[in-house]
This record gives structure tokens, C-alpha cells and sequence, in this order.
């Protein structure tokens, strides 16, 4: 008898601690998600957090919030929307802070050791994929480099428009395109570094992810706690080991 | 407006119309007739893409599209290059994507019409050839008047297929429901507003008229 109290009273006791543990929903641009929720685990960890992530594109995840969604975090793939977010009255301004750094390659399965774009010129190169300037801020990013550098011209007229850095990698993965511009957290731990270049970050505007917390979240103490444990070392590292660089600075701080 | 992604989108339903009604009354043709055993199976077949979601069947279009695929592989050795990304592929992809609208109503007139007419029209001596043509097709006017018009209007509507393999080219895959989709994710709603409210009201004409033209033709025979 006493031991059926025992495991009743234990039960009771795990219910309430997950009941009145704060339920934070962290909203993250889907090519985060992966590293976000490493870094969720560790923050949850001897926390009375229970933190939810969902995943999804940034613009759509932008078009939420901006309905209503109970997000209390968003990890954008840039930084526009949140700061958009911000001057809509719908974050907190002085949550605003860019958490990583993308970085783009260059990959290839079929042509190994590419060192630089030379690799483009080539005439058995028919499709080259890359994320959709005007919805992924990696495909932003891309064109701004192609263009800049003068190589337009000549892939214009092979390059295939992806949703985003997943659907490129698919089309490339899938055999249909010969070469993609993804991003490093992409094959850093699936392919062998020959099968990709990282493209010198000198040659383009880095991707800044921004995060900031929402005017609509109930628990702001918490989901600013979280912003502040990204920047973190324990966090940085799970970072630099996914293929993201650490930000040089925060910004919008101290307003 | 995007002027051009719609006349691809109307360039599509029209050839993706016009390649399915030439294979899809046959094809209707033998399922509303054959005591065959692969019939059901070749129903389901036919069926599929009603309950498919069409980025599963544009996840595996791609991969068979592509170099390892198996026509991927034909193309290839054909010497025509592949499909993916180019009009060509959304052309397969949009007829294997509406080939149940286009048979599903050919194949219910021809079985609503039965066998007696084309007994009638044998006993008059007419071989099988005109008794398709002559007595079966005229009879099942209504259906494949269905049949073309929710083609049509189904392959307009197309998104998920041509997401997969299309490539969003402007001038050559890039469709109007890409366009609006683009313009949703990047926050254009004043450009999507005009694209999505002209798509509803294209749609709706079409049902209205489709219904109109139906009703009249009830009437008639």
C-alpha cells in the first residue's frame, strides 16, 4: 500500500514539475533547427523549461507572428524580419541580437576538390542550384557575390531557383543539378571536405541570423534568458562545430 | 502582374490538356470497358495522384528525373538532356497530376452510356473503329467536356509538383501559383492579392461555366 502512495505521490510530483515548468515555443528558420535544438537541450538542462521548436521558413514564420502565433522566440535566417518585427511593435527591441554567422559553399559531389569558381565555366555544368534570392537570405546572399564578381552573365541562364538551401541541396543530391551554392551547416558532417569549398567570407555579405523575443510571449524573462545563453561558450561551440561562425557583436544592444 | 508566369501557367494547362484528353479517352475508354483482371489495379493506378500529396510525387518525379532515375537515364541516352527544370517536365509532371481528372469523367459517361448503343451500332454494321468514334464519343460529349475543363483548371492550380521539379525559371517553369507563393514568403501581399484574387475568380468562372454548360446540355440529349 505504502509503496502504490509512494509511486502515486512520484507521479503527482513529475505531473506538476512538467505542468508548472515555463513553456517557451522557440519559432526557428528551418536551416537552424537542427543546431537550435542542441542548443535547446542544453539550455533546458536542470531548468524548470520546457521549451518547444518548431521550424519552419523564415517569411512564413514572419507571416505567423505577425497573425498571432504563440511563438515567444524567433531564430530568423536573417535579419530583416526581425528587425521588421521590432519597428511593428511585435518584438522586443532591445532583444534584437544576431546569434550566427552562415557561411556559404560552393558543393559538388561530382567535381571534387573545386577551390575556387573556375568550376562554373564548365560546359558539363547544365544546372546550378541555388536558394531563391527573393525568400532565402542565403540565396540573397549568392547572387549579391555572383553579380558582384561578374560571373552573371555567363550562369544566368543555368541557374534553377530553389525554395531554399535544402531544396538546393536536394536538387543537387538528386543528381538533377551538377553544382549547388548551399550553406557549410549543410554537409559540414554529412560529406567529405573535397566534395565542397567554403567561399572566403571576404567575397560576400555574411548571412546574420538575428533572433529576438516577442511582445506576445508570457514567459519574456526566460526567452531572453535563452537569447542571452546562444551567445554563450557552451553554445558558440555547438555553433562553430554546426558550421556557423560566432557574431563580432550584438546589435541593437543598449537601447 | 506577371504577365509572363501566366502565360506559361495558360501554356501548360493547354498542352498538359491536350496530351491528357489523347491519352486519357482511350485509357477511359478500356477501364469502362475490359473484364480485365489488372483493370482495378490499373484504376488505383489512374487514381493515385487524388490522394497523393503532390510533393510526394514531385519528390519522386525528381529523383527519376534525374541522371540515376529511370527517365532520367532514358533522356539521357536518347541525347535530349534532362527534364528537370524545363517546361518539357512540367508538362509529364502536370499529366501524371490531373490524369484522374481527365479519366474519372470520360470514363463515368462511357459507362453511363453501356453497351446498347454500340450493339445498335453494330447490328447497323459498323465496325468497332467508327463505333468509338462515331456512337461512343458523341455519346460521352458532356464527360470529356468535364474532363478538359477540370484538366485545365487542376493543372493551373498545380504547386507542389512543380515546386519539386520545376526550378522557378522566369520564362520557363516559374508558374503563377510559384509566383504567388514567392510573393507570400518574401511579405508582397499587394502582389499576391491581385495573382491569388485573379486565380479565384478564374476558378470559380470556370466551375460556374462548366456547370452552365452542363446543365445545357442535359437539356439537349
Amino acid at each position: 500500500m505504502h509503496k502504490f502512495s509512494f509511486a502515486f505521490l512520484l507521479t503527482l510530483w513529475v505531473i506538476s514539475t512538467k505542468l508548472f515548468a515555463a513553456e517557451i515555443i522557440i519559432a526557428v528558420a528551418s536551416n537552424f533547427s537542427q543546431t537550435a535544438q542542441k542548443i535547446v537541450a542544453k539550455f533546458a538542462e536542470n531548468k524548470q523549461v520546457n521549451p518547444i521548436v518548431v521550424s519552419g521558413s523564415s517569411g512564413n514564420i514572419f507571416s505567423q507572428i505577425k497573425q498571432g502565433a504563440p511563438y515567444d522566440v524567433f531564430l530568423s535566417a536573417d535579419t530583416l524580419r526581425p528587425e521588421q518585427l521590432t519597428s511593428e511593435n511585435l518584438a522586443f527591441a532591445d532583444s534584437l541580437v544576431t546569434y550566427a554567422l552562415g557561411k556559404l559553399v560552393l558543393w559538388s559531389p561530382k567535381f571534387p576538390g573545386i577551390s575556387n569558381l573556375e568550376v562554373l565555366r564548365d560546359k558539363r555544368i547544365k544546372h546550378i542550384a541555388i536558394a531563391n534570392p527573393k525568400l532565402a537570405p542565403y540565396g540573397l546572399s549568392t547572387m549579391s557575390f555572383i553579380e558582384k564578381i561578374g560571373l552573371k552573365p555567363s550562369v544566368a541562364s543555368r541557374l534553377v531557383f530553389a525554395e531554399n538551401v535544402s531544396q538546393a541541396k536536394h536538387f543537387v543530391s538528386s543528381g538533377n543539378c551538377e553544382i549547388g551554392f548551399i550553406s557549410l551547416a549543410q554537409v559540414i558532417h554529412e560529406d567529405q571536405k573535397q566534395h565542397y569549398w567554403i567561399i572566403p567570407s571576404t567575397h560576400y555579405e555574411p548571412i546574420k541570423q538575428s533572433a529576438v523575443v516577442l511582445k506576445r510571449s508570457k514567459h519574456e524573462k526566460i526567452s531572453r534568458d535563452f537569447l542571452k545563453f546562444i551567445a554563450s561558450p557552451q553554445s558558440l561551440k555547438i555553433l562553430s562545430e554546426d558550421g556557423y561562425e560566432a557574431p563580432v557583436k550584438k546589435i541593437g544592444s543598449g537601447h | 502582374m506577371e504577365l509572363e508566369a501566366i502565360f506559361i501557367t495558360l501554356k501548360l494547362a493547354f498542352i498538359s490538356t491536350m496530351i491528357l484528353l489523347l491519352l486519357g479517352t482511350p485509357l477511359a475508354w478500356w477501364l469502362a470497358m475490359t473484364r480485365s483482371r489488372v483493370r482495378s489495379l490499373a484504376a488505383s493506378i489512374v487514381a493515385l495522384p487524388l490522394v497523393l500529396p503532390p510533393i510526394v510525387l514531385g519528390f519522386y518525379l525528381l529523383l527519376c528525373l534525374g541522371p540515376q532515375g529511370p527517365i532520367g537515364g532514358l533522356t539521357d541516352a536518347l541525347g535530349l538532356g534532362s527534364l528537370a527544370f524545363s517546361f518539357s517536365g512540367l508538362v509529364l509532371g502536370s499529366v501524371i497530376y490531373s490524369l484522374p481528372f481527365v479519366v474519372g469523367p470520360i470514363q463515368s459517361a462511357f459507362e453511363a452510356m453501356g453497351n446498347r448503343p454500340l450493339w445498335a451500332a453494330a447490328t447497323l454494321g459498323a465496325p468497332p473503329l467508327s463505333q468509338f468514334f462515331r456512337v461512343a464519343i458523341p455519346m460521352a460529349k458532356p464527360g470529356i467536356l468535364t474532363a478538359s475543363v477540370l484538366g485545365f483548371a487542376h493543372t493551373v492550380g498545380e504547386f507542389g509538383v512543380v515546386l519539386m521539379i520545376g526550378g522557378n525559371i522566369p520564362g520557363k517553369t516559374r508558374v503563377v501559383s510559384l509566383a504567388i507563393y514567392e510573393q507570400v514568403e518574401s511579405g508582397d501581399y499587394g502582389e499576391a492579392h491581385v495573382m491569388a484574387a485573379g486565380l479565384l475568380l478564374f476558378s470559380i468562372l470556370v466551375l460556374w461555366m462548366l456547370n452552365h454548360v452542363r446543365a445545357k446540355m442535359r437539356v439537349i440529349l
